[in-house]
């Protein structure tokens, strides 16, 4: 059995609009319910990262402040670097000088003996000039041997050693200093 | 009928405005969410290298000591000024303790190098080998800096004389 409406075309599309409209409205309700709830949501989200972020924020700022209290200490040290390269700078490469006139004072051989020193030094070298008596040419040969082999010295030259009376010689030496350790003032003085 | 039509369009309008501006709301919150991500990441990392910081500065500080020893005993071997009337006082009293005399000293004229200047000394003793030797330790290892640059030994009349050449310094900003 078929259903046979009787009402005018206008009626029933007005009907229809009117459902339509009833639906839409029910949808958009619907959908901005959604949005609320989302929106709640993200809120309630929100609140984890931004109480992080504070606590976050105040560790920064205590620890910032603990840097702050010891920034000095940073500067002290920096400036102890720079007056450390000034003292380098000064000091320069100068031998041992204590070490070699102790050396040179001690290990001299009873039959030699020393009437000048002239020890001099620059940025590119330091040189010893010995003048001095001996008994014989080979006292002065076996000083210079030993002389080399004692770490301190090298290229110990003769200038020359000739007979001065039938007892004594006189020679002339020229010796260079070893330097390959730097110069450790600081050390001695400050004990570090 | 009409009336209920209008309340139903005003109704749409409404949901409409509702969802554009609840829409905004959450676009709004999520980005702000993603800031506050980023913000925590950088602020993490600013944590990371202000501890190593202050782990440095605390290691530093357990040699505030020793740092504060160096820097006072540099400062005493490379003063501020150039000390002139300090440099011959230690030089008399080392003599007279090492048992040589004093013949001569004489200061030259300072050489600038930086802030480096550089004041060039000549001495001249009497004494002993062992004398010399003390003072040498004395001048090398004192409190004021001294480099010596030539050291001139004879013999007159029987004892030794003694010549250094040197250079002190005092440092300008």
């Amino acid at each position: 059995m078929e259903h046979i409406s009787l009402l005018p075309v206008e009626f029933k599309s007005k009907k229809k609009r009117n459902r339509k409209l009833g639906i839409s409205t029910i949808a958009m309700g619907i959908a901005a319910g959604i949005l609320i709830f989302a929106l709640v949501i993200l809120k309630i989200l929100s609140v984890v990262p931004e109480s992080e972020l504070r606590a976050l924020k105040l560790e920064r700022k205590i620890l910032q402040n603990e840097i702050d209290d010891l920034l000095l200490l940073k500067t002290l040290s920096e400036e102890v670097k720079q007056q450390k390269k000034l003292l380098d700078k000064a000091i320069g490469t100068q031998p041992e000088w204590f070490e070699i006139f102790a050396f040179v004072g001690a290990e001299l051989p009873e039959n030699v003996n020393i009437t000048n020193i002239l020890a001099n030094y620059t940025e590119n070298s330091a040189k010893l000039n010995i003048q001095g008596n001996a008994t014989g040419h080979d006292e002065v040969a076996l000083w210079m041997k030993s002389l080399n082999n004692t770490g301190f010295f090298s290229d110990t030259g003769l200038n020359y050693s000739r007979m001065e009376n039938s007892n004594a010689i006189r020679f002339e030496l020229d010796v260079t200093i070893i330097r390959e350790e730097k110069f450790k003032l600081f050390d001695e003085v400050v004990g570090k | 009928m009409i009336k209920e039509n209008n309340v139903r369009r005003v109704v749409i309008v409404v949901f409409v405005l509702l969802i554009a501006f609840s829409g905004y709301l959450v676009a709004k919150e999520a980005f702000r969410i993603g800031k506050l991500s980023s913000e925590i990441s950088l602020i993490k990392q600013d944590i990371f290298s202000q501890q190593l910081n202050l782990k440095q500065l605390k290691e530093l500080k357990k040699t505030e000591e020793n740092l504060r020893q160096q820097y006072a005993a540099i400062k005493t071997l490379i003063p501020d000024t150039p000390l002139e009337e300090q440099i011959v006082l230690r030089i008399q009293n080392s003599s007279v303790t090492h048992s040589a005399l004093l013949a001569s000293i004489r200061i030259g004229n300072q050489k600038k190098d930086g802030s480096l200047v550089e004041m060039p000394i000549e001495m001249s003793f009497n004494g002993t080998y062992k004398s010399f030797l003390s003072m040498l330790s004395g001048m090398i290892y004192g409190e004021r800096l001294i480099r010596i640059d030539e050291v001139r030994l004879g013999q007159s009349d029987g004892n030794l004389t003694i010549d250094i050449k040197a250079n002190t310094f005092y440092q300008i900003k």
